[in-house]
């Protein structure tokens, strides 16, 4: 019980730890002076793929904190107060104005949905909020788990490592996705009624992505752990008698930010590809806005009003695939020899 | 070796118990009103008290839990007598409960939707071999080249789409738009029923599933087959006068398939553990598809027994990974 | 061989990795070559089993096994050369011997690939009785194990057990004894001698140990930076060397029967990088002798591979006109004061 999936059915990686490294490696050439991160970051700004990566997670995430705001400049909404004077309901409920047949509508510049007559660039907005508040509050709450048991278990040894690691194999073998398949009819059996349902199904999501995804994290700190614990630094700290919180907290953390890096740049994109994919099969966000859910609806008008579809898609598949290269320069950048 | 399958198997036997408990516990703890369901179902939503504690009653959930998971268990093992509404029915072993919504057994439709669900997992996950290893060795012994760089940067990109997204695309353009003629009567007919529709309904399943997955395969033959490559041994094996095929395939090859091999095994798991995605986008009647349907309908019984389903074939497909480590690296297999 | 260069591509331009290096090694002798790390030991011989990728390397000058050349062949026939009349053995056997695959196994297939008429129980006993020859216990047992459950010594001798199973007429052995145990090397080296005799091979042995360098070889070639700096007897070699470079890989050789007071003297610095080679002799930042040179010559003029005082046996790479002299003089007292009052 030790390997993990990675197959497309688990929704890419939602607990990874960085491929197998290429030995086919240019030298780095040796700067001396300079922190790691520094030298890392440097590298990160003279890579243009980076560089446009990281302008395009910027505007999503400026999206996600200014949404109210950018509704506001367009003079959109969520709420739909009258859906019948939107869509047309005797031509399959499709808009009354602009996408798919007549043309542009400046009151609603990315359409409205057939049926419900809502807003699309302000369930947009709000779908990418969703997207990226879910994926990094998900992503910091799995580091920090990930993180601190990585540590006790590395630092600690003997049972509680054995424990730790057992619970960590453990994990690895349930994929997330069933998962949260198993916890979505009890949790909306349970709350489906109550007047603070989405914000339950929101916290669900988070402690299931959570839950199921600190395991690589855990993995990778332990074994940086492990071997950092035997270098000198580390040794003469316990000599001069450090108390071990402080040995964890100053000597070993910052020794561990690379690997922690990593795999939070790892953790993001598939938080992210997550949370649409769930609320696109409607166990994830089902009473909320979210980008999966619409896509899920627009499958069925595909065929007459592509558009509605295409908005949210490129939406995921931008934010993701920016994310993935992001990471993937990053874990360059941090280390050269991992280089294609 | 023989202890070392028996300890491997204690331990999957462990973990299938412990995730039986979980599973049990979560459905008897979770759902304040685990009955519900079920009598909205038997009453056409006309569930009122009285019929709720009855239902509940006939359920076990008014007796203690540990005797009902007893119960439970005995049930998968040799079957017991279920009271649903007012009628008592037979749930012959393995008893899994009846499924809310249509009230039969849920192993007797289970074993109705394993075949789809295998279908879908055995031609993808072939598809992730058959192309994936050998377009990362051959990658791999180009490395550095032009055609190296654009194949492992297009994967790259390819492998960073969500997986639905792409397979939603395909199947809605295929199917919906173009409606190209063989493949686009996506869903699952029995193969022994007619041949050539289960193949013509499960093709694109497998092309996209096969297409994607083996992207990965790419990347991880590549990386292995270049680090086996700059093993000692294969100077050795060179050194010797081998041929360069031999030298690649036998020498490299074999011991870069080791990690491909575990990382498939778990990938092969989680397939037959249900292709939810695949399944619902392409149609198809299986496991996955199935316990979907039953999140929807609050079947509890049924996913219920899809989760415990999922966690023996991957605690079964774990197991067997570690059996076949320990064949394919003698070093194992003898300490 | 003659003239052999061999240049590698790298990021930062072309290295010259073996720069004219010439040698001859006769049926039934032993060539050592001494060099540090990176002196274009180890690529000088992987060139003559052309096992640089042909795609990077570039190779120039002959290379000559017995009457065939080398450089140049192709593929198909080169592979035929390897493993048959070129045989090499590499440093860490457990990393070059396969570790998936039973010792018999891969000798078998060494034998097989050369001898294609042969059945696979004739290459199985073949593999067995060379595991014999090489020294290994129960041969008949121990060839259906892995590596891994071989000791490091035994390994080595299946090395070169299967170095040896085609009767190459050339034995090329890549530091053999480095990864070994203290006792082992002795051992190995005293096999490898036997079995040299036995057949009569000619057996390159690349080292760093002037140790093995003394027990072993009939002629001595010391590298430096690619390029050979003295090439000579064995004996003579190592009791007249005259370029400073072995005088400071002699001085730098423990001897646990000198006095304490012989002191290891280090030689300054490090080798230079191929990228960037010093103008004239590539040693003379590091020697302490230079200023014995008339003028700047040592830091100008790259000296010619030429005679020493001793006659045409012995070549030396250096600008000292009285370098035997000075060595008697100035470097023995220092490193072996016991053999300088010996010889008084």
């Amino acid at each position: 019980m030790s390997a993990q999936t990675a197959g497309p059915e688990t929704l890419g990686h939602l607990s990874e730890e960085p491929p197998p490294v290429d030995p086919n490696s240019k030298q780095a050439k040796t700067i001396t002076g300079k922190s790691p991160l520094r030298i890392a970051f440097g590298r990160l700004a003279r890579d243009k793929i980076a560089v446009v990566c990281a302008a395009v997670v910027l505007f999503f995430v400026l999206v996600a904190v200014f949404a109210g705001a950018i509704c506001s400049i367009f003079n959109v909404d969520t709420e739909t107060v009258l859906a019948t004077t939107r869509v047309d309901f005797l031509n399959n409920g499709l808009p009354l104005k602009g996408p798919p047949n007549h043309g542009f509508d400046p009151a609603h510049p990315f359409g409205v949905a057939p049926n419900t007559g809502n807003d699309n660039l302000a369930f947009w907005v709000y779908g990418c909020r969703t997207s990226l508040m879910i994926a990094s509050i998900a992503t910091l709450f799995a580091s920090v788990l990930g993180v601190s048991l990585g540590l006790l278990a590395g630092f600690l040894g003997g049972p509680v490592d054995k424990i730790i690691s057992f619970f960590t194999d453990f994990f690895l073998t349930v994929p997330f996705l069933l998962a949260a398949l198993t916890i979505a009819p009890i949790v909306s059996q349970r709350f489906a009624t109550s007047p603070h349902y989405a914000r339950i199904q929101l916290i669900d999501l988070i402690v299931v992505l959570s839950v199921f995804g600190w395991m690589g994290i855990a993995r990778l700190i332990r074994g940086e752990v492990l071997s950092l614990r035997e270098r000198e630094f580390i040794q003469a700290a316990r000599v001069l008698g450090m108390p071990t919180r402080r040995i964890l907290v100053k000597e070993l953390l910052p020794n561990l930010v690379a690997p922690i890096v990593v795999s939070i740049s790892l953790m993001l994109p598939a938080f992210v590809a997550a949370e649409a994919g769930l609320a696109f099969l409607g166990i994830g966000v089902t009473s909320g806005i979210s980008w999966g859910q619409t896509i899920n609806t627009a499958s069925n008008f595909f065929e007459v009003y592509p558009l509605f579809l295409w908005e949210p898609l490129i939406g995921i598949v931008a934010l993701v695939l920016a994310l993935n290269l992001l990471g993937d320069a990053i874990r360059d950048a941090l280390d050269p020899k991992t280089r294609r | 070796m023989f202890a070392y399958v028996v300890k491997r198997l204690i331990a999957g036997i462990v973990v299938v118990f412990m995730v039986s408990m979980a599973v049990f516990l979560l459905f008897w703890y979770g759902p304040n009103e685990p009955a519900r369901p079920l009598c909205d179902q038997q009453t056409s939503n006309h569930c009122d008290t009285a019929r709720l504690a009855r239902y509940t009653e006939n359920l076990g959930y008014n007796n203690p839990v540990l005797s009902e998971y007893g119960t439970f268990v005995k049930g998968i093992f040799v079957g017991r007598d279920m009271t649903i509404g007012t009628k008592t029915r037979p749930c012959p072993a393995p008893c899994f409960g009846y499924s809310y919504r249509t009230t039969v057994p849920v192993w007797g439709e289970m074993k109705t939707r394993l075949p789809a669900t295998f279908s879908v997992a055995i031609g993808g996950a072939s598809l992730y071999l058959l192309f994936g290893i050998p377009i990362g060795v051959a990658a791999a012994r180009r490395r550095g080249t032009v055609a190296d760089k654009a194949l492992v940067s297009s994967f790259l990109v390819l492998s960073s789409i969500p997986y639905y997204l792409f397979a939603l695309l395909t199947w809605l353009y295929l199917t919906v738009i173009f409606e190209i003629p063989f493949l686009s009567d996506t869903g699952y007919h029995p193969f022994t029923d007619n041949p050539a529709k289960w193949f013509s309904g499960l093709l694109l399943a497998w092309i996209v599933l096969g297409i994607f997955g083996c992207t990965q395969y790419t990347r991880y033959s590549r990386g292995a087959m270049i680090e086996a490559l700059s093993e000692d041994y294969i100077r050795t094996a060179k050194a010797k006068g081998l041929p360069a095929r031999t030298v690649v395939y036998k020498h490299g090859l074999r011991a870069a398939l080791v990690p491909i091999v575990t990382i498939f095994g778990i990938d092969f798991g989680v397939l037959l553990a249900g292709t939810i995605f695949t399944e619902r986008i392409f149609d198809i009647q299986g496991i996955g598809f199935w316990s979907l349907q039953a999140v929807t309908a609050k079947d509890l019984p049924v996913v219920e027994a899809t989760a415990l389903f999922s966690a023996v074939v991957l605690v079964v497909a774990n197991l067997l990974v570690d059996v076949i480590y320990s064949v394919l690296d003698p070093r194992v297999r003898l300490s | 061989m003659e003239d052999l260069t061999v240049r590698f591509p790298t990021e930062d331009g072309f290295i010259t990795a073996v720069h004219g290096l010439s040698y001859t090694v006769e049926l039934g002798k032993t060539l050592g070559i001494v060099g540090e790390s990176g002196s274009g030991k180890s690529v000088s011989s992987m060139a003559v089993l052309g096992l640089h990728d042909n795609k990077t390397a570039r190779i120039t000058g002959s290379i000559r096994v017995g009457g065939t050349e080398v450089v140049g062949l192709s593929e198909n026939r080169m592979r035929k050369l390897r493993g048959n009349q070129v045989a090499m053995i590499f440093q860490d056997a457990l990393a070059a011997l396969h570790p998936f695959y039973k010792i018999g196994g891969q000798l078998a297939e060494a034998y097989l690939v050369h001898h294609p008429s042969a059945s696979k129980r004739d290459a199985r006993r073949k593999a067995i009785e060379m595991l014999d020859r090489v020294g290994i216990p129960q041969p008949d047992r121990r060839v259906d194990d892995f590596p891994h459950q071989f000791s490091g010594g035994m390994r080595q001798r299946a090395m070169i057990a299967m170095g040896l199973i085609n009767d190459p007429s050339l034995l090329i052995a890549d530091e053999p004894t480095t990864a070994l145990d203290v006792t082992v090397p002795a051992q190995i080296l005293d096999l490898l001698q036997d079995l040299q005799r036995e057949f009569n091979s000619a057996v390159i042995i690349i080292t760093h140990d002037l140790g093995v360098i003394a027990e072993m070889a009939d002629d001595v070639l010391v590298m430096y930076a690619g390029r050979a700096v003295e090439y000579g007897l064995g004996k003579e070699l190592l009791t007249h060397p005259e370029m400073p470079y072995t005088w400071g890989l002699l001085s730098s050789v423990p001897d646990v029967t000198a006095s304490t007071d012989s002191r290891l003297i280090p030689i300054p610095g490090n080798p230079p990088s191929l990228l960037s080679l010093p103008a004239g002799c590539s040693f003379h930042p590091r020697c302490v002798h230079s200023d014995k040179v008339p003028g700047d010559l040592c830091a100008t003029t790259m000296p010619e591979l030429s005679p020493g005082t001793r006659g045409p046996s012995h070549l030396k790479r250096c600008h000292l006109a009285n370098a035997d002299a000075v060595y008697q003089a100035e470097v023995l007292p220092e490193i072996a004061p016991d053999l300088v009052e010996e010889t008084l």
